[in-house]
């Protein structure tokens, strides 16, 4: 199965082991992931605060650069997604947005007919692939291991549709597929507010604690991210939260790609399991 | 006798001044005076006053001057003009410029006493009428509970406020945006404000919010903080049981902010926009390195030492990349935002 694959600046450095680890176990599981040539930021929700029509003119670009290739577009990172998602879906029903949208996009010599298809890796993986031939790869099942599935706002917000908007399964079940358990985690789907930690860092802070203390409550070993800014969040401020908050979180953080590394047996050092900021813990050593 | 009317009185001779404050004083009327129009001003910005008693004539900002700032800032505040021999029709003047009374000098204790009992009355009168009713919800809507006690006065001034500062245009510019059509929707049933998780730090919640668009309360709405408080995690969206897309009206008002520069004092969300910005016009990507820097510079140059460690550490991790990758046909982009900017937006 081959897809056009949008990493999204994150990937491209912070986030890089995401990549890598997305590509290793893409290829593993009879995926060729090939990236969109020439592809420019989505925008985010950063740029879509200061002037909509450009930020879903930014999306529409690689739209229409994907649109070159007969492929699915997949997404690893949620607000990408969500940027990209939303963009596609708005040009289909705003007539006089996708007006705009064409005439900036001919002014550059580009055309976008509205025929991508639009993917997060999760979706890709749990829906495309199937947890059957996921789980017929595992060589080493994760038996015990503790994973608290984060699954963040945007990957399943504004009604994407591929899982429940407030109650998704999809990385739950991908987790049990691996032989690992998923924990009681109810804010799974709670904001982490990667979006508001440069600019008002003290609410940022209070959510990632709600969600630390659930998860250390409910005894996770780890937690998986399926966007590089929950795992930015999570990972790199896990520190500075509970020092401000008066708790000692050590629970490391992994891009859910690199748990599925582990099981498939990909070395660890290809997943980039080393490069969080939150020391590995035993149960995870067991599988290094 | 005391009652809590406080007054400010205003005029250049301090005997006149030490006497009304006397007169008043006794009447159990809280008074401050002020001997010149630029103190006068200085001590109505500070306090919360209900009546202000100006001389006309005074070196400097004159008593019309002082009635018309008055005025122009708090219309509720009485103003009550002492006018000399010669000054009447001034006098008239400054009552169709919306003075409550004046008093010719020289005055008697009693007259003064008099004159400042009927506008007092008056305005009693006047707050009774315009308090809220049963039932009044449209106002209820634009008491800030948390911040501003129950002042019977305020809701008055609030309600003139609305008459006046309605802007019917607002709804239109949200309701053009995609996402917004369905504002005139809400029912108000605040199942979004429930569900926000950072309602409770806004000034107005998502609930609020919409309602006040659909009033029209362009100024209170855009330079409120709800706005950069959002987040954007759509619980809001998903949640609405009449589909009215929340977020995305977030971002509407986000944007009416942007362009109308005043709205942006308190927030720091505008500051991070604008550096990512020219970010990605500049590059085609972001460069989370120059961005971080930039931004930090300049809205908190401590948490950059505060962060300092954290960088280092994603630094070895070789998180962080010195340099910025530039995407290769970034003429095609940057012509494309030029377009879209030529297009002027949305709205």
């Amino acid at each position: 199965m081959k897809y056009t694959y949008y990493p999204g600046c994150s990937l491209e450095v912070s986030s890089k082991s995401y990549s890598d680890s997305a590509l290793a176990v893409s290829e593993l599981l009879g995926i060729e992931l090939v990236e969109l040539e020439d592809w420019n930021c989505c925008g985010a929700t950063v740029y879509l605060s200061y002037e909509e029509l450009i930020s879903f003119s930014l999306c529409a670009r690689n739209l229409a650069l994907a649109e070159k290739y007969d492929r699915d577009l997949a997404v690893p990172c949620s607000s990408c997604y969500t940027s990209l998602k939303k963009t596609a879906t708005y040009i289909q029903e705003n007539a006089e947005l996708r007006d705009k949208i064409n005439q900036a996009l001919q002014a550059a010599g580009l055309e976008y007919k509205g025929k991508v298809n639009i993917k997060h890796l999760l979706e890709v993986y749990v829906n495309d692939i199937g947890l059957d031939v996921i789980k017929s790869k595992v060589k080493r099942e994760l038996k015990g291991l503790k994973v608290a599935p984060y699954y963040g706002c945007q990957i399943v917000r504004p009604l994407h549709g591929f899982d429940d908007p407030e109650s998704p399964t999809s990385l739950d079940r991908l987790t049990e597929a691996l032989g690992a358990t998923p924990i009681y985690f109810p804010n799974k789907t709670s904001c982490c507010g990667s979006s508001l930690i440069a600019t008002n860092e003290e609410l940022a802070f209070r959510m990632q604690k709600d969600l630390l203390l659930c998860v250390s409550g409910n005894d996770a070993e780890v937690i998986i991210t399926v966007c590089p800014l929950c795992h930015m969040a999570l990972d790199a401020y896990q520190k500075k939260v509970g020092k401000m908050y008066g708790f000692n979180f050590k629970i490391p953080v992994l891009h859910f790609t690199q748990l599925m590394g582990l099981a498939l047996e990909i070395p660890s050092k290809k997943l980039g399991i080393k490069t969080g900021l939150v020391p590995l813990n035993k149960a995870l050593m067991a599988y290094i | 006798m005391k009652n809590n009317v406080s007054i400010l009185v205003v005029d250049d001779e301090p005997i006149v001044c030490d006497s009304c404050k006397k007169i008043l004083t006794e009447k159990g009327f809280t008074v401050e005076t002020a001997l010149n129009g630029e103190e006068a001003l200085k001590k109505f910005k500070k306090g919360d006053l209900d009546i202000v008693i100006v001389d006309l004539k005074m070196p400097g900002i004159d008593g019309m001057e002082v009635l018309q700032s008055v005025k122009k800032s708090k219309p509720e505040v009485d103003v009550v003009m002492i006018t000399g021999y010669g000054t009447i029709p001034s006098a008239v003047e400054a009552m169709k410029l919306g003075a409550a009374d004046y008093v010719p000098k020289p005055f008697t204790p009693k007259e003064l006493g008099q004159i400042i009992s009927q506008v007092v009355e008056k305005r009693s009168k006047l707050v009774a009428e315009k308090a809220p009713k049963k039932g009044a919800i449209l106002l209820d809507v634009f008491k800030k509970p948390s911040k501003v006690a129950y002042h019977p006065e305020r809701v008055w001034v609030k309600d003139i406020k609305i008459e006046e500062a309605l802007d019917e245009n607002f709804l239109n510019e949200v309701r053009s945006t995609p996402g917004g059509e369905r504002v005139m929707d809400c029912m108000q049933c605040g199942t979004c404000s429930g569900s926000c998780p950072l309602s409770y730090r806004m000034d107005y919640t998502p609930r609020e919010i919409n309602a006040m668009v659909r009033a029209g309360l362009r100024d209170e709405v855009l330079s409120s903080n709800s706005i950069w408080m959002c987040s954007s995690c759509y619980l809001c969206t998903v949640r609405c049981p009449r589909q009215i897309k929340i977020t995305d009206i977030m971002y509407a008002l986000k944007n009416l902010a942007m362009k109308d520069k005043r709205f942006l004092k308190k927030a720091k969300s505008p500051l991070l926009s604008k550096y990512f910005v020219a970010i990605v016009n500049r590059y085609g990507r972001n460069h989370e390195l120059e961005l971080t820097l930039k931004f930090f510079l300049r809205a908190n140059p401590r948490a950059i030492l505060k962060h300092s460690l954290m960088g280092l550490r994603l630094f070895l991790r070789k998180r962080f990349s010195l340099f910025p990758k530039r995407i290769k046909n970034i003429n095609q982009l940057r012509t494309m935002v030029r377009k879209a900017e030529a297009l002027g937006g949305l709205r």
